[in-house]
């Protein structure tokens, strides 16, 4: 019970944020987004043992959550993919490309150390929280959040290289 | 360093990736965390007090962006409930201790100096303090009362209830005894020695009894007969070794 409690707690300390910024970001508005959150955590505890990966799991779990929110709020006329609303679909050609490659650096394992550099990494590059916010959300002091999202950015950078874009400003 | 990170910020907007949360959303996640964790908790029923003490410690610490685990807030809230307890037990020992323990009274006692001076009266008051040792609740303490002459002069018998006082703290301790003829220390009498010396045609005999302060009652009596003055002082002695065993 300790150990399953003990494991919940860290892994919601590290997601939360992660989880909510996703959710937040489909709902559009703070009070909806704490229910779903906390829908998606209560059975994210009841299958903890049994999830290998927890992000992929969590990432699963709230996109089904907030296709159930909408079904609920459209009285069940949406459809998954309005819900998913993937932006990737919106690029076309050599843009598209790029953004697999880029989509394929963020997955890589390689680039990051660990889950939380991964929370990391999204938090800062993708929901634009400054460097101070995620550390107190992680547990980091700024200085070190800076320096890990330096050597996280570095490594991506050099993942892209070897893929063939040598300068970031050739895709701007 | 910088160019870099600010380039692939630019890249990843470019590219649809940005996905911004607001300032005062941020800083909202950040409050609720360990609020909704708790909630989260109870909605899934394993909710437990103690747990949420240690997790608000642990969420509590995050939030300075300082890392730890539950295993350090754990601990961490574990020191900080025996210090707790250890100030709190030790202030309500000390606390017990000066409420039970033998108050240091200062009394003031006024001794009254007569000294002629010019052949006239001069009265002075000397005011002196005095530290004195309260008898704790409980300790039923023996007065000894002079003895009464009975055809024998006064010195003896006053010297036979001194034998036996001086005796009787001797085996008995002085807060437990008190010889009344030398002053009062205060405290909680609860017994009196009375007795006398009785010269009976040649034969000196020593009475003495203890008697209850609250109901008269006789609790102990013991006598001793010697046939000459220089005997007392040893009959004294073993009337008080006999009484040291009652009020023990």
């Amino acid at each position: 019970m300790f150990w399953k409690n003990r494991e919940f707690a860290e892994a919601y300390g590290d997601y939360y944020p992660l989880v909510f910024s996703i959710v937040y970001t489909k709902v559009g508005n703070i009070e909806d987004a704490e229910d779903i959150c906390q829908e998606v955590f209560i059975k994210f505890y009841e299958k903890l043992e049994t999830i290998e990966n927890r992000r992929k799991w969590l990432y699963g779990a709230l996109r089904l959550q907030i296709f159930s929110h909408f079904r609920k709020k459209s009285r069940g006329s949406v459809e998954l993919d309005e819900v998913a609303d993937d932006v990737g679909f919106s690029f076309v050609n050599g843009f598209r490309d790029v953004r697999i490659i880029l989509e394929e650096a963020f997955d890589e394992t390689a680039n990051f150390n660990d889950e939380r550099e991964r929370v990391l990494f999204d938090l800062i590059a993708i929901r634009h929280f400054t460097y101070e916010e995620a550390g107190r959300q992680l547990g980091w002091n700024k200085r070190q959040v800076r320096y890990r999202y330096g050597e996280i950015v570095k490594r991506v950078l050099d993942y892209l290289r070897k893929k063939g874009i040598d300068k970031l400003e050739d895709l701007l | 360093m910088n160019t870099d990170t600010s380039q692939f910020a630019e890249v990843l907007e470019r590219y649809g990736f940005a996905e911004p949360i607001p300032p005062e959303v941020q800083k909202h996640i950040r409050n609720i965390k360990s609020e909704q964790f708790i909630r989260t908790l109870r909605k899934a029923g394993k909710y437990s007090f103690i747990f949420g003490i240690v997790t608000s410690v642990f969420f509590a610490i995050k939030k300075m962006g300082v890392g730890t685990t539950i295993v350090k807030s754990a601990l961490l809230v574990f020191a900080s409930a025996v210090i707790s307890l250890t100030i709190l037990s030790s202030g309500i020992y000390l606390s017990f201790k000066f409420i039970t323990a033998p108050e240091e009274r200062i009394e003031e006692k006024r001794e009254d100096v007569v000294q002629s001076g010019d052949g006239g009266i001069d009265k002075r008051i000397i005011h002196e303090k005095k530290a004195r040792r309260e008898i704790p609740e409980g300790v039923m303490q023996l007065g000894v009362q002079p003895f009464v002459a009975v055809n024998v002069k006064g010195r003896i018998a006053l010297l036979a209830a001194d034998t036996i006082a001086t005796k009787l703290v001797e085996l008995s301790g002085s807060s437990r005894v008190i010889n009344m003829r030398r002053g009062r220390e205060g405290g909680r009498i609860g017994l009196m020695l009375l007795g006398s010396v009785e010269d009976l045609e040649g034969t000196y005999t020593i009475t003495a009894k203890v008697v209850g302060v609250r109901d008269s009652k006789i609790v102990f009596y013991t006598s001793e007969t010697v046939r000459s003055i220089d005997e007392i002082p040893a009959a004294c002695t073993r009337i008080a070794e006999r009484i040291s065993k009652i009020i023990r």
